[in-house]
């Protein structure tokens, strides 16, 4: 029985990872200042989402730049609502696009979710001057596994 | 201390004061830029842009009133539907915009750092000086008002960005080669604001923005 019971565990434990997905990587155009993706597993109509990564890096235009914010979505009752969001992340000044960030923790999301990321960036000019632009968003649907961009250049919430 | 001290003591000082001065002005005179860098402030414009890239096209109407009044509305979208009629606005303290998705108006008050917010990477009146002079551009054509200005930068390649291309349907990039990439920005003199962006990457268009519309208000 005991036998059993670990052989059954154990087969869980090889479906939670055979069902382990990553979504389609989504880049900024020149795949120059940022990347994201999202680790989920499906787990019976709903999803765990495990990790939230991003990457970027700078080269001749930003100072700095951070993710601006994360959004985990949700649609309840045919409605779209925001389920949790992490707002300004640590500021980088990297120039290449290196390593993997996660952000968040393990969070289990309803059938019809979705992650959305936008990145922030700041520069100034000579004159002393400086500006702060957003990427565009990018969006990873969790239901279909597409991910897709919108909105490019302006800091909306 | 006596004269012949004082007068050593002197001398040391004329020279290395001597040298400071020598110092500076030339750190002074090779800061000196070869491009008018001066920032012109933009007058209030009404302006439409179309985006295009390898996989999508959007348009987008910007009404500027000045740095820190002016309004986004994003018209079409081949892509992502649920963006076409997203707008945003900012008036110097807060951005309100509409949520695609959710229907709902958000309000950005917070700015991470000193400075504004602004439009877009190039629509701010430091983008032409700051691409002169940080990216090291050079203007390789002007006349009738219009400058076409260049800048090239080189941007890695590792695994995961020779996958990305990969599964984008792009041309992948040699891993650990950096790829080249060479923008061309063609902008009106009077008020540097520009009227086309082409981005080419190992000679392969990626990005195009072409003004479309533009009248200035002022």
């Amino acid at each position: 029985m005991l036998i059993l019971g670990i052989v059954l565990i154990l087969l869980l434990a090889v479906v939670q990872i055979a069902s382990a997905t990553t979504t389609p990587q989504v880049c900024d155009d020149d795949v120059k200042y940022w990347c994201s993706k999202v680790t989920y597993n499906s787990q019976s109509g709903s999803w765990l989402i495990t990790d939230r990564y991003y990457k970027g890096g700078i080269d001749g235009g930003a100072d700095w730049w951070q993710y601006y914010w994360i959004k985990d979505m949700h649609k309840i009752n045919g409605n779209w609502a925001v389920a949790e969001t992490w707002s300004y992340g640590p500021t980088h000044t990297n120039i290449l696009l290196s390593s993997w960030y996660s952000v968040g923790a393990d969070r289990l999301r309803v059938y019809m979710s979705m992650v959305q990321y936008k990145f922030g960036y700041y520069e100034c000019s000579m004159g002393g001057e400086c500006g702060y632009w957003c990427s565009a968003t990018s969006q990873h649907q969790l239901w279909n596994n597409v991910s897709a961009k919108f909105s490019d250049g302006i800091c909306t919430g | 201390m006596n004269k012949r001290t004082l007068t050593i003591l002197s001398i040391s000082l004329l020279f290395f004061v001597g040298i400071g001065i020598l110092v500076v002005g030339k750190r002074k005179a090779t800061a000196t830029p070869l491009y008018d860098i001066t920032i012109k402030e933009w007058p209030s414009f009404e302006m439409i842009y179309e985006v295009t890239t390898i996989d999508k096209t959007y348009t987008a109407k910007l009404t500027y009133k000045d740095s820190l009044h002016w309004r986004v509305d994003f018209l079409t979208d081949s892509t992502v539907p649920e963006a076409v009629g997203t707008w945003a606005e900012y008036d110097g303290k807060e951005i309100r915009s509409l949520d695609p998705f959710t229907g709902e108006i958000t309000v950005n008050r917070e700015m991470p750092s000193d400075g504004v917010y602004i439009p877009n990477e190039w629509l701010w009146p430091a983008y032409i000086p700051n691409r002169l002079i940080k990216s090291k551009g050079e203007i390789i054509n002007e006349s009738n008002g219009i400058a076409t200005l260049t800048f090239t930068e080189y941007l890695s390649c590792d695994q995961d960005i020779h996958d990305y291309l990969q599964q984008e349907g792009q041309k992948p990039c040699t891993v650990g080669v950096d790829r080249v990439e060479v923008t061309v920005v063609k902008y009106r003199t009077d008020y540097d604001i520009p009227l086309s962006i082409v981005e080419t990457i190992d000679g392969e268009e990626v990005r195009r923005i072409t003004v479309t519309e533009l009248t200035i208000l002022d």
